[in-house]
């Protein structure tokens, strides 16, 4: 039967009608079933997907996050220079002529061969016109290997955490490693690095700030060698940070925490203290997480079974995945952050425990809080059993302005000298010995292990341009006003 | 008479007393770097001055151009005057470019109306700096008993 054409149109309309019912009813049941509300669709957005659960590109490599934490050139005339790694193509390169390539090419090739040396012969090469790759934190050796080669040499076995690797010119088929146990290697190379003596010509003779040993100024009296720069002109400028959240927000406040509670959230206490804290609390403490008025977030978790230690590189990875489920280096702003291996340490709980300690840098320079770093993480028996987070978000391009001169670094030190000795003085941190000795600047300026600049904030939410001395393996830090050296703080670890 | 002579000594004294202080060194400062009567193989020169009190200094560096016996200095520069505010202070310069040859480093503590009381020099030579490398070339033995020496030093200590 042929129907007129406006019947057709109500059947039509009544099979349209029916499919948006079907449709509304779908919906409707996943708003009951789920407990979604309106909100949670309004605040629906991409940005919400990345900062629960950061793309895998977005996350640090271990290859790019196991790099020097700087890299020295010396002339070989005791003048030297200081870049990031980042900054210099000599670490690893794209024709795999760096310094770990050259390494990785050794060692594949079965050429590696490690012998100790004296310390006097390794200062010794250091003191040619050579390169030096400096570690901040204590990767272990055989990690190194198994991360750059094939199969980690025997030997690396008996070699401990690198503190630095050197490459001298005037012997180009070694380089010479220093380990954390203040031990010292030389190691055969497969083939000359032609290319990392060009390096050394290229960056000693670049205009760029240069650095002298501690000693060259202060005279024979220190035996410090850390490298200090004779003048600088910076174009650090002070700027406003804000928080990664506000402690008030208790509902933002408890969407952080279901990140760490998930599943069993249902079963957390929630407790929140008259300091402003507020406290999560599952099984009797077994798994806390602490949210604090200054934007941190703290977790702790006791350890279950005994899965075994892993090695840095597994708990790294273990310490990466729990990162990325915290939204990476993203802040609850959206901003993605520059991240970089602070700290490190194998073993740091004497029972296979690893530690990771992340820094953020604001443009090329290290943004440090007073108070926390910006990702602590501890991995044990193969679980995360500490985590700390502290992100600030900010704008760039407040933070330089046009280049001016620094106050001397070196009279920084001396400016402030006493202050510093007090503050170490009430620390404990001085031996014995060192608190008998009558010149107390010497004592100071003997103990400094590294003298950087960059941005350092505290309560009042300004990162201000900042002297950074680091003593004791970076426990404990000072800062001082970096052009006119005036005393900001300190941080005790 | 009287007045006379005490003038006259007055002025001696005056007179004397300058020439010795001018003559003598500051000690209040010291320069750390170049180290007096020491050699450098390099061509660039940190200069590095101590100062243990607040007063006001000027550093330069003069090259010898004549002979050791009869010498004829030669300015390299003449920084403006630098003054130290706190009672523990340095002076810190890198002076590049530097040519072989025999240096002086001057430092004038200079009074109130711009006049030096106190010189302290430090002479430094310069020399070329020719197969440095080569003096540090490292040997690996590359032997085995070293390897093993290090492996039974780990297992059993030292």
């Amino acid at each position: 039967m042929k129907r007129n054409p406006g019947e057709k149109l109500t059947g039509r309309i009544k099979t349209v009608i029916i499919a948006v019912l079907s449709l509304s009813m779908v919906l409707l049941l996943c708003f009951f079933w789920f407990n979604i509300s309106m909100k949670d669709i309004q605040s629906f957005s991409i940005d919400n997907l990345t900062r629960v659960q950061v793309n895998e590109s977005d996350m640090l490599s271990a290859s790019e996050t196991f790099v020097p934490s700087r890299i020295s050139f010396n002339a070989g005339n005791g003048a030297y220079r200081v870049f990031n790694s980042d900054e210099v193509n000599c670490w690893a390169t794209e024709d795999k002529n760096g310094m770990a390539d050259l390494l990785a090419a050794s060692i594949d090739e079965g050429v590696f061969f490690a012998e100790e040396i004296t310390m006097k012969q390794y200062e010794d090469m250091k003191n040619t016109a050579s390169i030096t790759a400096i570690f901040d934190y204590g990767l272990p050796f055989k990690d190194f290997c198994s991360l750059i080669a094939e199969k980690p040499p025997q030997e690396s076995d008996y070699i401990g955490a690198i503190a630095e690797v050197s490459f001298s010119t005037a012997s180009t088929t070694n380089l010479f490693l220093k380990d954390n146990q203040n031990k010292y290697y030389g190691i055969t190379l497969s083939k000359p690095g032609e290319y990392l003596s060009q390096c050394v010509n290229e960056h000693n003779t670049k205009n760029t700030v240069t650095y002298f040993p501690m000693d060259s100024y202060l005279g024979e009296a220190i035996s410090n060698k850390t490298l200090v720069p004779v003048e600088l002109n910076a174009e650090l400028n002070d700027f406003v940070i804000q928080r990664d959240f506000d402690i008030k927000d208790s509902k933002h406040i408890d969407e952080l925490a279901k990140r760490f509670f998930s599943e069993s959230f249902d079963f957390v206490r929630k407790i929140e203290e008259e300091s402003g804290k507020t406290v999560y609390m599952y099984g009797y403490g077994r798994r806390i997480l602490i949210a604090d008025v200054d934007g941190t977030l703290e977790y702790k978790m006791q350890a279950q079974g005994d899965a075994g230690s892993l090695s840095y590189l597994q708990a790294f990875e273990v310490a990466r995945a729990f990162i990325n489920r915290q939204g990476g280096f993203f802040t609850e702003s959206g901003q993605e952050l520059k991240p970089y291996l602070k700290d490190g340490e194998y073993n740091f709980d004497k029972s296979g425990g690893s530690r990771f300690v992340f820094g953020i840098k604001c443009g090329k320079y290290p943004l440090l809080s007073a108070s926390s770093d910006a990702i602590v993480v501890e991995v044990s028996k193969g679980q995360v059993t500490y985590f700390k987070k502290c992100f600030v978000s900010f704008s760039e391009s407040n933070a330089t302005r046009e280049s001016r001169q620094a106050m001397s670094a070196i009279n920084v030190i001396a400016k402030n000298y006493k202050e510093i000795y007090n503050v170490m003085e009430q620390n404990m941190l001085l031996g014995e010995d060192e608190k008998k000795k009558a010149d107390r600047f010497s004592v100071v300026s003997d103990k400094i292990e590294n003298m950087s600049y960059g941005y350092v904030f505290g309560g009042d939410n300004i990162a201000r341009s900042a002297w950074i001395l680091t003593y004791d393996k970076q426990d404990f830090q000072m800062y001082f006003s970096l052009y006119d050296g005036e005393f900001l703080g300190y941080r005790v670890n | 008479m009287k007045k006379l002579v005490a003038l006259v000594v007055m002025l001696a004294m005056l007179l004397l007393s300058t020439t010795v202080a001018f003559a003598s060194p500051d000690p209040n400062i010291t320069i750390v770097n170049p180290a007096n009567s020491t050699t450098v193989t390099s061509g660039s020169l940190l200069i590095s001055v101590k100062i243990a009190k607040k007063q006001t200094v000027r550093v330069s560096l003069h090259k010898n151009n004549g002979t050791d016996s009869n010498p004829a200095w030669q300015a390299i520069f003449t920084n403006a005057s630098f003054t130290s505010k706190n009672n523990l202070s340095f002076y810190t310069r890198k002076a590049e470019n530097i040519s072989p040859g025999k240096y002086r480093v001057k430092v004038d503590t200079i009074r109130s109306d711009g006049n030096p009381i106190y010189v302290t020099y430090s002479n430094v030579t310069i020399k070329e700096n020719v197969e440095a490398d080569d003096k540090a070339a490292y040997n690996g033995t590359g032997g085995t008993a070293t390897f093993l020496q290090s492996l039974l030093k780990s297992i059993f200590g030292n």
